[in-house]
């Protein structure tokens, strides 16, 4: 794919350009509307703000250095917690492909619950199964979406599956979007086999066959509107030493899609002035609140042997709560693990023996992006009762879920919590811990210029075009009406299509 | 227009072994490694007291770990550092300030960390752990560990097996 990034990085002074459609962001939904887009006939420019890495050359580096170069803020993005709410680690991709690049794989259809949500509540009469269903079957076949076979669990894996059996539930196999994955568990952190179709390996290479300039280090800043038409886009490029704004960017097209994701599309927004109408511009995000809990067995688990993410539960999912299997690499292990000196080598000589699961939240918002001065946003979040309680509730079956399976102590994702055998759990006040003490981290933010039926109630219309200005669009996981409770790239990948084939008249 | 990408200045995941070959290396680097530290972009008294804090708590038996090695996380940590934003430096420049300041306090010392020798900066840190200022600690404590841990040497001595599960 490198051949045809153009390295804003390196273009010295300032950067004018001209195309049919711009499209800014590179993630999944913006690689899926370019592909498709320029495969259909039309000059397609994608403007992305972060670097370009290969993803060959993403499989050789540590966690660490791919936190660097492809990680948004190194990874430390995080929430203003109103209330009594977490603060919340948000993760997203920074480079040519987005989030894309780092996620783990999963890939989930929109739960007819939620679909049914959108019909009813938002009005969004088509969003039905059958409609989806040629969208769905296009993404899941260039991205290879397979169920992840049994034997491909990790050991970690297979005892919270062993804990669910005795406590009555039942891990389902997920499918991803991999061909030939041997099991390296770094998908995050680069796929050293290079088999997670990540749109860097699908979408971005088909759009670029076809035509499509990439230019990254390019960051946007405003939508270029005359009267209520959007005519191009304004920005920076990133060419000053460190990779500061250095030449003025500026792009002119007849069609702007944003694909910033759900933090950036809707600060582009307030900087261009639109959505002030409707006051509904980087409102409604919803977090899909993770966290993790682990246990240490008596054997050795080996938990970063296998897929990272194979198998889940929705069983929880009347109450909120999806089970998803997880690891991550030893420094991140070794990071969750308390003490100074010879307290915590003690613990660092336990890593082999953890095991791991994570529960994410199917979460009612509470989440703001809002602008202020700088190119970051700042985003509060405000954790909604019904999702404390869903919190509590997770943290107890996972714990008694691994206890079931033998294990010897678990670890709650709770500043200051220590280690628990089945005994001290059973007597953790959990049911009154406040919600601001959980170690939660999001990677699936949405929802912040969200589709509405009718102008006042969202950003963009079905048709993903802005209500108050045309030929102005969104294509990324902003629109996502409400909270899935499943992991999104699919989703908006799906969209992505639905939208890219309805602006072709298809 | 473009000259093309620059050459990778990345050190190769001393535990991967490589699929197949790579193309030629295309990331261009913000910075260099090492010109980090030299811009400034976390000053030398902050690095300081981080490196202070590192050699605590990865010490054992009362010894910090091998300085060589200590010196190569403390390079990629500046790095690391350099690449996130202002707002992530500040956040962990005030960490930093926080724990050299107020963890000798815990343990009734009015001096900084860095004054302190091996034993009371493990003092120190613990009482720290175990006050309600943990999570500033905690949070320096896991940036460092992801570092740490990457070191082929500390990796090796947790004894977490590497590599896939299919072996071909
Ligand atoms: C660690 C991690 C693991 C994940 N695992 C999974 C998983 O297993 N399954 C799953 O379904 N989902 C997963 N996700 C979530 C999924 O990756 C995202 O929901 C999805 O990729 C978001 O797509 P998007 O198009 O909305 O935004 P992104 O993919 O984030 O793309 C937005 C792009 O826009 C760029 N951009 C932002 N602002 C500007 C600007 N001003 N100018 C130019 N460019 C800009 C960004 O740099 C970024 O590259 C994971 C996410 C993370 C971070």
């Amino acid at each position: 794919m490198s051949e045809a990034v153009s390295f804003g990085r390196q273009h010295t002074g300032d950067l004018r350009l001209e195309a049919e459609v711009v499209v800014v962001g590179s993630g999944a939904g913006g690689a899926v509307a370019a592909a498709i887009l320029q495969e259909a006939g039309h000059d397609v420019l994608v403007l992305e703000e972060g670097g370009y890495v290969h993803p060959d050359e993403h499989a050789r580096m540590r966690p660490s250095q791919s936190l660097r170069h492809l990680w948004r803020e190194a990874g430390l993005t995080a929430t203003l917690a109103l209330g009594d709410s977490p603060l919340i680690n948000v993760m997203m991709g920074r480079c040519v492909g987005g989030s894309s690049m780092l996620t783990g794989g999963v890939c989930f259809r929109i739960p007819e619950t939620v679909l049914h949500e959108w019909r009813q509540d938002h009005h969004l009469h088509d969003m039905t199964p059958e409609h989806l269903e040629p969208y769905y079957r296009e993404v899941e076949e260039a991205i290879s979406v397979q169920e992840v076979p049994k034997e491909m669990r990790s050991r970690s894996t297979q005892l919270f599956g062993l804990g669910a059996e005795r406590m009555g539930f039942k891990l389902e196999s997920m499918r991803r979007n991999t061909s030939g994955c041997v099991g390296w568990s770094t998908c995050n952190f680069g796929c050293p086999s290079g088999a997670k179709m990540s749109v860097g390996r699908t979408y971005l290479p088909r759009a670029q066959a076809a035509g499509t300039r990439i230019w990254s280090d390019c960051l946007v800043e405003r939508v270029k509107i005359e009267g209520d038409r959007a005519v191009g886009v304004s920005g920076r490029v990133l060419n000053r030493e460190g990779g500061r704004p250095g030449g003025r960017l500026t792009v002119k097209a007849k069609q702007v899609i944003l694909a910033a994701g759900s933090l950036y599309t809707p600060l582009i927004l307030k900087r261009s002035g639109v959505g002030r109408a409707s006051a509904q511009v980087g409102r409604n995000l919803t977090l899909h609140p993770a966290f993790r809990i682990m246990a240490r067995f008596e054997e050795e688990v080996r938990g970063g042997q296998g897929a990272l993410q194979s198998a889940f539960s929705s069983h929880y999912e009347p109450e909120g709560i999806q089970f998803n299997s997880v690891f991550v690499p030893t420094g991140v292990l070794a990071a969750t693990q308390p003490g100074v000196g010879d307290a915590h080598a003690e613990r660092a000589a336990m890593l082999p023996h953890l095991a791991m699961f994570g529960a994410n939240l199917h979460d009612d918002g509470g989440g703001t992006v809002h602008r202020i001065i700088g190119r970051e946003p700042v985003v509060t979040y405000r954790m909604a009762d019904k999702d404390r309680v869903a919190m509590r509730r997770a943290l107890r079956i996972a714990g008694q879920t691994f206890f079931a399976a033998g294990a010897k102590e678990v670890f709650l994702p709770i500043l200051g919590a220590p280690a628990m055998d089945p005994d001290q759990f059973a007597a953790y006040d959990l049911e009154h811990m406040p919600a601001r003490r959980l170690e939660c981290t999001s990677q699936h933010p949405l929802g912040s210029v969200r589709m509405a039926a009718t102008a006042g109630a969202g950003v963009v219309d079905p048709d993903h075009q802005s209500w108050e200005v045309r030929g102005l669009y969104v294509s990324d996981g902003s629109v996502v009406p409400t909270s899935l409770g499943v992991n999104p790239q699919l989703t908006i990948m799906t969209l992505a299509t639905r939208f890219a084939r309805r602006f072709l008249g298809h | 227009m473009n000259p093309g990408p620059p050459e990778l200045d990345i050190t190769p995941h001393p535990l991967v072994a490589l699929p197949r070959p790579m193309k030629p290396g295309s990331i261009p680097l913000p910075a260099a490694r090492g010109e980090a530290r030299r811009s400034g972009a976390l000053s030398q008294a902050t690095l300081h007291t981080t490196r202070a804090v590192a050699d605590a708590v990865f010490s054992r038996e009362g010894h910090a770990p091998p300085a060589e090695r200590m010196d190569w996380v403390m390079d990629e940590y500046a790095d690391l550092m350099a690449r996130t934003t202002g707002r992530g430096r500040l956040m962990f420049w005030a960490a930093t300030f926080a724990v050299g300041r107020v963890a000798p306090l815990l343990i009734r010392r009015f001096t900084h960390l860095t004054q302190l020798d091996l034993q009371d900066r493990i003092r120190a840190l613990e009482a720290m752990e175990a006050s309600p200022l943990a999570g500033i600690l905690i949070a320096l404590r896991a940036i460092l560990c992801i570092v740490y841990y990457e070191h082929p040497d500390a990796a090796r001595a947790t004894g977490m097996p590497l590599g896939p599960l299919v072996k071909s």
